[in-house]
């Protein structure tokens, strides 16, 4: 009695987090669909807004350079990520758990103290060389050095739940390090590739502090032209892009959380 | 696997093409502008990127400091345009981030305005041409502050308005210069002692409960629509913009440029000092100084024009007050003093200290 009075209203809580969570984003979704610009009251179902976006060639090219940067920093990251998990994994007996901290430390680091220092770093190599001006390639740099760290983790502890001895199985039937590799190690981390991509592609797409500070005048993104626009007051328009770039968060996080989900199903089935 | 690693790698080459072919197309003549955001109609850019074959790049800022970091980390090699406000041009020439004008490339110089023409904060024009202006006055409901509200009182004095919630600018310079006046020390005033007595002014009034916060002048025209406010602190041009995009909701609200005095500001047109095509940067600066684009600029920003020329072809909303303000409204606006050296660090202090306690 007691109990379930207690579980009743700890229920409560979680209804709360949910609220607080969701209310403001409904806000926005909503609001974009508005036929009016006004937020005293919804007047009405519209895509006017949406069309608007389609016409201005300021928000397409911000799209457009989100996308790129988004898209190529991931797949790098994932790369490098992979053979950084791997690598921890594979010298484990070395005792160099300590290094993963290294690895840890941008993460935990303020994004603004990182953006601050990357846009410094930049800027000086710039100023000595002549190269890595500001633009979407210091972009891509920087993102990829903030997607790393999560990638590894993720491939790291997909490989401490293998069995260890797969990988003498491996070795017993005589596989060369590439056919080990190619045939192995990659088909099983396949999951945890993918949706260390898509966790990537989440944390490119809604981060503007790192971008703001790396970014030239030629790559702005949605995350920095909406930080930009909102001086004028938050206009129906930026509503909408926040509603697709929340669509986009979304979709990318489910994929990556469905194929986290279903591998030990599948891989049971496979092996 | 193989098909997902060809899918990757596909992605990846597309990607980095494309990011080739973007700063292939870099290769043609651009102009970049560092801009505050909808300060610009998109048709006057199209008309000079076909009428000169360029391209142009735009890039807003949401703060003056805020572009004047941006242009000491490196930026002021990549921008060609910037438009800071009055107060910060002395800053950016003190800090050597700016170029002279070339005037003899400038020949629409000579439509600005004769008061525009010569200012306090860039004597002879050497650096800076006005690019619009505009005054930030008194924001306020008529339908419970009074149809004719015109003084500062209704946020300084403690008992004229004891209920209805008002908000000031976040920019402490104005905040500030709008107390002096209230004081009687008059908007411009930089005196320390008559700094510390509006400080002190300010900091009374924000423990007032009906103070509900500091926010930039465009939100707080927002904010009075919705009646989360009922008297601010906010900008001709905008007020103007939002009374004729939405008439109902504006109807009670009003503007007024109080008795006590308020601001008067001009955005100016700069060249960062490396600006990468500053040739191309004077033709652009020349092209919004003739008299037909100002007076379509002015049209679409719903602010002033500095442009004596383009006047007759603003619209009729333009040319009435508050856009136009009246002769005695004008005598009492007052530009933002420009500070240096200590006495910028002095107001710091007194701001950083006001807004924390």
């Amino acid at each position: 009695m007691k109990r379930s009075r207690l579980n009743r209203s700890l229920q409560v809580f979680w209804y709360l987090a949910l609220l607080f969570l969701y209310a403001p984003l409904a806000i926005v979704v909503t609001f974009s669909f508005n036929s009016t610009n006004t937020y005293a009251k919804f007047s009405g179902f519209s895509l006017r807004w949406y069309e608007k976006l389609l016409e201005n060639e300021i928000i397409l090219n911000a799209f457009y350079n989100s996308a790129v940067l988004a898209i190529t920093s991931s797949a790098l990251a994932t790369v490098f990520g992979t053979a950084l998990g791997y690598g921890i994994y594979r010298y484990r007996h070395l005792q160099l758990g300590w290094l993963i901290w290294i690895i840890y430390l941008p993460i935990v680091m303020p994004d603004i103290v990182y953006g601050i220092s990357q846009m410094t770093f930049f800027v000086g190599v710039h100023q000595l060389t002549g190269f890595l001006q500001p633009d979407l390639g210091t972009m891509i740099i920087a993102h990829i050095s903030f997607q790393v760290p999560f990638v590894a983790l993720l491939i790291y502890s997909r490989l401490v739940q293998m069995d260890p001895l797969l990988f003498e199985a491996t070795q017993d039937l005589y596989a060369r390090p590439w056919q080990r590799a190619w045939y192995f190690v990659l088909p099983t981390l396949r999951a945890a590739l993918i949706s260390a991509f898509f966790l990537s592609f989440t944390l490119s797409i809604d981060d503007f502090v790192i971008s703001f500070f790396t970014a030239g005048p030629e790559s702005t993104t949605l995350p920095i032209f909406i930080w930009s626009a909102i001086k004028k007051g938050i206009t129906p328009e930026i509503n909408a892009i926040s509603t697709l770039l929340i669509v986009t968060v979304f979709t990318a996080a489910a994929i990556s959380f469905a194929i986290q989900r279903a591998r030990p199903a599948q891989s049971r089935s496979s092996q | 696997m193989r098909t997902m690693i060809r899918s990757l790698a596909m992605s990846m080459l597309l990607t980095l093409g494309l990011a080739a072919g973007t700063s292939a197309m870099a290769q043609e003549k651009t102009l970049y502008i560092f801009n505050w955001s909808q300060y610009m109609d998109p048709e006057i850019i199209e008309a000079f990127e076909q009428k000169h074959d360029v391209k142009i790049v735009r890039n807003f800022y949401n703060s003056l400091p805020e572009m004047f970091s941006k242009l000491r980390a490196g930026g002021d090699s990549q921008y060609d345009i910037i438009v800071p406000s009055n107060y910060f041009v002395p800053r950016l020439i003190e800090t050597g981030l700016v170029q002279k004008l070339d005037h003899s490339k400038i020949p629409n110089l000579d439509n600005l305005h004769p008061k525009f023409r010569d200012p306090s904060f860039d004597p002879g024009n050497q650096y800076s041409a006005a690019f619009q202006w505009g005054t930030t006055g008194l924001i306020y409901n008529k339908e419970t502050l009074g149809e004719h509200s015109d003084t500062w009182g209704i946020m300084f004095d403690p008992k004229a308005n004891t209920k209805y919630p008002f908000a000031m600018i976040g920019d402490g310079q104005v905040t500030m210069g709008m107390a002096c006046a209230y004081l009687g020390f008059g908007y411009r005033c930089t005196d320390r002692e008559q700094w510390k007595k509006a400080a002190k002014l300010v900091l009374e009034t924000k423990k007032r409960e009906n103070f509900s916060g500091f926010n930039d002048g465009t939100p707080q025209l927002q904010q009075i629509a919705q009646g989360v406010i009922h008297a601010g602190m906010s900008y001709n041009g905008d007020y103007v913009f939002f009374k004729s995009e939405d008439p109902e909701a504006y109807e009670d609200i009003g503007f007024s440029i109080p008795k006590e005095g308020a601001e008067i500001w001009v955005d100016n047109m700069m060249i960062p000092a490396n600006a990468p095509n500053p040739d191309l940067a004077h033709t652009f600066i020349n092209y919004i100084l003739d008299a037909e684009v100002g007076a379509q600029l002015s049209n679409w920003t719903y602010y002033s024009s500095p442009n004596k020329a383009a006047l007759p072809m603003l619209d009729e909303v333009l040319q009435q007050p508050p856009s136009t303000p009246t002769d005695a409204e004008l005598k009492r606006s007052h530009f933002t003093p420009s500070l240096s050296g200590e006495d910028l660090q002095v107001f710091q202090q007194l701001w950083t200290e006001v807004q924390s306690r």
